[in-house]
């Protein structure tokens, strides 16, 4: 079983120093994101069902690929560094 | 001596098999241990699946760029882009042939596109400019 990230990490400098960085807990989200689509489940079904019927099951087939598109990005890892001293760093752990 | 060596050599010394026979015994025992000790044999460990497609961009003024992707992201967006509409799959198809990639995708099944992302793990590309600028592109 692939696991969804759990850390966001970004961090961002620029050579003036403006610094940015951010560390969001996605752990958090999954919980709350799971629980609303389980109260959700109803409604979906419902749109996946007209979606279907208007000949757009691709979109449905597509939403359905996109949990497993988020949890693969786990690893994911972009480091640049310029040589005037600018950093971007976006990691998902 | 193994066991069963020396089960063979006392049944031998017992006169219950003749010497052919023995030598014959002895001989597949032999066989049998050289293809367990084998490194193609099933019982040696796998060499670990590459997981991630990694690009290193080294400037001479001192740039880094330092890219991991997962190949399963790699995977996911196959999935993804089976899934692509056949009206746009033609422009996709024409932008990429702009940019010098001639697949196309409403051909290229979702298997073989798997397979080429596992050929990718045998893959590594090493650019060194004369200016010393390097770019590595490798799975790790």
């Amino acid at each position: 079983m692939i696991w969804p990230p759990s850390i966001l990490r970004v961090h961002i400098a620029d050579a003036q120093r403006t610094r940015i960085r951010l560390w969001l807990p996605l752990f958090i989200v999954w919980p709350i994101l799971l629980i609303i689509t389980a109260l959700l489940l109803p409604v979906l079904v419902l749109v996946a069902m007209v979606f279907y019927i208007c000949r757009l099951g691709w979109l449905v087939r597509a939403a359905l690929i996109l949990p497993q598109l988020l949890a693969a990005t786990r690893g994911l890892r972009v480091n640049i560094n310029g040589s005037g001293g600018q950093i971007v760093r976006v990691i998902i752990q | 001596m193994t066991d069963s060596r020396r089960k063979i050599l006392q049944m031998l010394a017992k006169g219950k098999i003749t010497a052919d026979e023995a030598e014959r015994l002895l001989n597949a025992l032999n066989e049998e241990q050289s293809a367990d000790q084998s490194p193609d044999s099933p019982t040696t460990p796998a060499k670990p699946k590459p997981r991630f497609l990694k690009l290193q961009v080294r400037e001479v003024d001192g740039d880094k760029v330092d890219v991991q992707i997962p190949l399963d992201l790699l995977r996911a967006g196959v999935k993804l882009s089976t899934l692509i509409p056949k009206q746009a799959q033609a422009k996709v198809n024409a932008k990429m042939a702009e940019k010098g990639i001639d697949i196309d995708f409403a051909q290229a099944l979702p298997d073989q596109l798997n397979r080429l992302i596992d050929y990718l793990q045998d893959m590594a590309v090493n650019v060194e400019e004369a200016s010393g600028s390097t770019v590595r592109i490798f799975c790790e």
